[in-house]
């Protein structure tokens, strides 16, 4: 079992990963903000107009949640690190350094963003106001920073584990991964004139860094938690580690080439792309078994109630957003018509929810937890009940509101008109698109409620309680 | 491919995996809590993920390339929750073993 500080006390790498959780939650706020009022200029599309336009609104609620979750993983990886490896993270100050410039980074990006918006389309807009590349629209200043703090913090990670001397099965698929997080996303730099392999690699970067990646990263975070919430023994977390790993190259990777279908790539990506496409709803059902045996072992009993029932979440919606709304449309005979219509947000938002958000709540309940009250208290609040049911709520009717849209594109718009721009106006005309764009603004109201009870649970639960925490100086190691 | 074998193929899709993760999870919560008669209600879950496939599977819109990989899908779906229980629990009980 992992070498933990006296009670109360913190290492320097968790005081800095509660930083990155709570400005990575002010960056959600920012990221369902910025959504709604794209989601009301659907309905209104002269609102803002010429102030904040829709493609602002979009680029900043995209991206925000790119870099909130972001910084979600790395606060949860500076919580979990020292408790891994049982010391200080070695290059402490170069991990603040590399916060404090992503912070200011993402702040000159944001303001670019809001007061220039669009440049003339040369080597100046793309380095300085925004590579145009959709979700990953950071200029190319940012971009090569973004880079540069991977690079620090797989470093951190290195660094430590070495002068640890000691590497756990998940610190070293944690140490594998970075270098595929912080390689990948270079990917997204390649300039070329040619549209389709611009295209190409720019799927590698949203979705092999996205669905990759990520996946692992969150993987490696979440065994770290499992361990520390439930007690499970690290042969089990670590053995499902390497399943999943073993299971994102084997179906997830081959999988992207749904994603192929539409760039100019030879015809075989076709077949191979939703061949393993089609499979990768299986590992995901897999996992359901196991989450109502963790569950029922512990008969929903543990002193964090609500960072378990964020984990238990994170199980089900990673199911339901990747493999139900996922599968719907990923044989190539759908994908033809459903491709860029509101039923890719709806699988968008349910995954990136269900496989994301959760175990970064998860983590930051966890992390609150030893912040605020002794190891065995009970973590308890009313308040964070509600935030979970009504967010659940939230995104489910958000999705299904976009699916309801979506299906009314694919039909009107796509099987029936062809892909005309007539058909075009005509889906985007008819009730039932536009009731579901009416419906995902009503539940993104929901959901902005939901957020703020989330935030006012985490700023005050277990706090009644809350006891002084002190930090651990140098002699202390 | 008509819009009708769109929508169909579409909605069985959902229905099919959809079905699969609820047989999966009352299969699970049965075993847990030792009720065969919420076991046996999951079945009504794997029915219906069969059905899912047969709707993908029986009408004319798909190749038989897809049509096996569905039906092969289906197939691995009705065995997933027990085998998978069966992992879960041996695994869980050796390591308690130790």
């Amino acid at each position: 079992m992992t070498q933990a500080l006296p009670q109360g006390r913190l290492y320097e790498s968790q005081k800095l990963a509660l930083w990155y959780f709570w400005v990575a939650l002010a960056l959600f706020g920012a990221q369902v903000l910025f959504g709604l009022l794209a989601a009301w200029q659907y309905l209104d599309p002269n609102f803002l107009y010429g102030k904040l336009n829709f493609m602002t609104n979009r680029m900043l609620h995209i991206n925000a949640m790119i870099v909130w979750l972001l910084l979600g993983f790395m606060g949860g990886v500076y919580w979990f690190l020292p408790l891994e490896l049982g010391r200080e993270v070695v290059g402490i100050r170069l991990a603040r350094f590399a916060f404090f410039t992503l912070i200011a980074a993402v702040g000159i990006v944001v303001l670019v963003y809001l007061l220039v918006q669009y440049g003339p389309g040369n080597a100046f807009t793309l380095w300085l106001i925004t590579e145009g590349r959709e979700y990953i629209e950071a200029p190319r200043w940012a971009d090569l920073g973004i880079v540069a703090v991977m690079a620090i913090f797989l470093y951190n990670v290195v660094a430590t584990a070495l002068k640890a001397q000691r590497i756990t099965g998940v610190v070293a698929v944690l140490m594998f991964d970075l270098v595929a997080l912080a390689g990948l996303y270079t990917a997204g730099m390649h300039y070329t004139p040619n549209i389709s392999m611009d295209q190409y690699f720019w799927w590698w970067v949203v979705h092999l860094w996205v669905e990759a990646t990520w996946e692992v990263l969150v993987g490696s975070i979440m065994a770290m938690a499992l361990m520390h919430l439930l007690g499970t023994p690290r042969r089990i977390v670590e053995t499902w580690l390497y399943l999943e790993v073993a299971l994102v190259f084997g179906t997830g990777i081959l999988g992207l080439g749904h994603h192929y279908f539409w760039i100019g790539t030879p015809e075989y990506w076709l077949g191979l792309g939703g061949f393993f496409s089609a499979l990768e709803p299986i590992p995901l059902v897999a996992m359901v078994v196991h989450a109502v045996y963790d569950a029922g072992m512990h008969r929903m009993h543990t002193v964090n109630q609500p960072a378990l029932f964020w984990a238990i979440a994170q199980a089900f919606g990673n199911f339901i957003g990747a493999g139900v709304w996922g599968f719907m449309q990923t044989l190539p005979q759908i994908n033809l018509y459903s491709h860029g219509t509101q039923l890719a947000p709806a699988h968008g938002h349910l995954a990136f929810f269900g496989a994301y958000v959760t175990a970064i709540l998860t983590v930051i309940y966890m992390a609150l937890h030893q912040v605020r009250r002794p190891e065995l208290a009970r973590f308890d609040s009313k308040l964070w009940k509600w935030a979970f049911v009504l967010m659940v709520v939230g995104i489910f009717g958000m999705s299904a509101a976009m699916t309801v849209s979506g299906f009314t594109q694919t039909m009107v718009e796509r099987a029936i008109g062809g892909s005309t721009w007539q058909a075009y106006i005509d889906a985007q005309q008819h009730p039932w698109f536009q009731n579901g764009m009416v419906w995902r603004f009503v539940f993104g109201v929901f959901f902005l409620v939901s957020y703020l009870l989330l935030l006012w649970d985490l700023v005050t639960i277990g706090k009644g309680e809350a006891r002084a925490v002190k930090g651990v100086g140098a002699h202390d190691q | 491919m008509t819009s009708e074998a769109v929508r169909d193929l579409m909605l069985y899709g959902m229905l099919m995996v959809s079905a699969a993760g609820f047989y999966a999870m009352f299969y699970a919560l049965g075993r847990m809590l030792e009720r065969p008669s919420i076991v046996t209600f999951s079945y009504l879950f794997a029915a219906l993920q069969a059905l899912g496939a047969l709707g993908m599977i029986l009408p004319n819109y798909l190749d038989p390339f897809w049509k096996y990989l569905i039906a092969f899908s289906s197939l691995v779906y009705l065995f997933v929750p027990q085998g998978m229980w069966w992992v879960v629990t041996t695994f869980h009980e050796k390591e308690h073993a130790l």
